[in-house]
């Protein structure tokens, strides 16, 4: 009763705020899947209308979206049980449990237990791969870069963008590593001798007209995904390639680099995401495998690169780089 | 996820083919199957470098678990030739 005037605004009007512009953020940020759950999930779409009724408050929508929380994660343990590596992993655990007592003292064969100790060897391992198995679907993951992609598109095309994009390291973006679409087609990029600043529209050379938007792409927070930044030799880009390509995002088979002085050549064996080649995000910066690669090979080299071409076929995919400022 | 599939096949077929390779030898001592089901499993492991970092540490600690097996095993062996006694 006897609260300050500005303690009651932070209790009750701030922390609504806060929730709000929180939710808003979300629903600028993927808009294609916020509108679809309003349209498709009768829940949310009457807390929406009690919402704009005054019925219900921001916090009430925050604790039923933490409740959400914990049932996500009584399904998640649950969707542990889904994973088929760990129904596998149970299943043999189990079968060699019960095989090696009873070959070891009813059938008393060596062989048979030890075919129950390798089972048990088995099925240990495939427990501890269906662990570490992304707990994203690859479902989600396809749309949340779908809808980015779509955004960067819209707004590439609303400022009629067509030059190619320049993938820069993080030693030149203060940051992560980015991408510059410049506003004109420069054939020859200028050379950026300190980070530019982390805005939109960065000018990145001497000359006005060298601005550009920078932005991030899918190959921006990849190197994170490495132990250790991969050095600048053929061998170590390679071997970092193959274990984000191959091994963490499971999107090829096999990687090739061959590098030269200033030009690259990857062959990726049978990529497996189709990208919109119509779409003004993958026109100017490529198509999500060959960002990963710039991204990487520019922030390896610490210099920035260029996709000078991509050859899609049946089962491999050629992508071309070029290696700005090579020589300096 | 292919690399899984190809690392619990590989793995698998190994340790199938030593099981019946070394049932048709006619060999009864358990510690050698199990020595060199950690060699193979050891092996694998080594040489699926490109598993992403989580996958490897996971794998590294069942091979721990299955290295400690193998020093039991040859503590074992040590007590039963200094003192007589038949642990296993």
């Amino acid at each position: 009763m006897n609260q300050s005037y500005d303690v009651i605004i932070e209790e009750k009007i701030m922390s609504e705020m806060d929730i709000a512009r929180a939710l808003s953020r979300i629903f600028a940020r993927f808009p294609h899947p916020a509108f679809k759950m309003l349209e498709l999930d009768d829940r949310v779409w009457r807390a929406w209308c009690y919402l704009l009724r005054g019925e219900i408050n921001y916090a009430i929508i925050k604790g039923n979206l933490g409740g959400l929380k914990m049932k996500r994660s009584g399904m998640t343990s649950r969707g542990i049980m889904r994973n088929q590596y760990s129904q596998l992993g149970l299943g043999l655990l189990l079968a060699g449990a019960a095989l090696i007592p009873t070959s070891c003292l009813l059938l008393r064969s060596t062989p048979i237990t030890a075919l129950g100790i390798s089972l048990v060897i088995l099925g240990a391992t495939c427990l501890v791969l269906g662990k570490t198995r992304p707990k994203i679907p690859p479902e989600v993951s396809s749309l949340l870069m779908e809808t980015s992609l779509e955004n960067l598109s819209s707004l590439l095309e609303e400022l009629g963008l067509k030059s190619k994009g320049v993938y820069l390291p993080s030693s030149l973006t203060g940051g992560k590593p980015r991408a510059i679409i410049p506003l004109h087609n420069n054939p020859r990029f200028p050379e950026i001798n300190e980070p530019l600043a982390q805005r939109l529209i960065v000018s990145c050379g001497r000359d006005p007209e060298d601005v550009g938007i920078m932005v991030t792409t899918p190959g921006s927070n990849i190197v994170n995904m490495l132990e250790t930044k991969p050095g600048a030799s053929s061998d170590e880009i390679a071997a970092a390639l193959t274990t984000i390509l191959v091994g963490t995002l499971d999107l090829a088979t096999s990687v090739k680099l061959s590098l030269g002085d200033n030009k690259a050549t990857v062959n990726v064996s049978h990529p497996r995401l189709e990208e919109n080649r119509i779409s003004w995000a993958v026109q100017s910066l490529g198509s999500p495998i060959a960002s990963i690669v710039a991204s990487l090979l520019a922030e390896a080299l610490g210099k920035p690169v260029a996709i000078e071409s991509e050859e899609s076929k049946p089962r491999e995919k050629l992508i071309e780089l070029e290696i700005l400022h090579a020589q300096d | 996820m292919k690399i899984y599939d190809y690392y619990i096949v590989i793995l698998a077929s190994l340790l199938l083919i030593t099981t019946v390779i070394m049932a048709v030898l006619g060999e009864t001592r358990l510690d050698l199957y199990f020595t060199i089901y950690l060699i193979e499993t050891l092996v694998v492991n080594e040489l699926f470098v490109y598993l992403n970092p989580k996958a490897k540490r996971s794998l590294n600690a069942v091979n721990y678990v299955l290295f400690t097996g193998f020093l039991f095993l040859v503590a074992a062996e040590v007590i039963e030739i200094l003192y007589g006694i038949k642990l296993l």
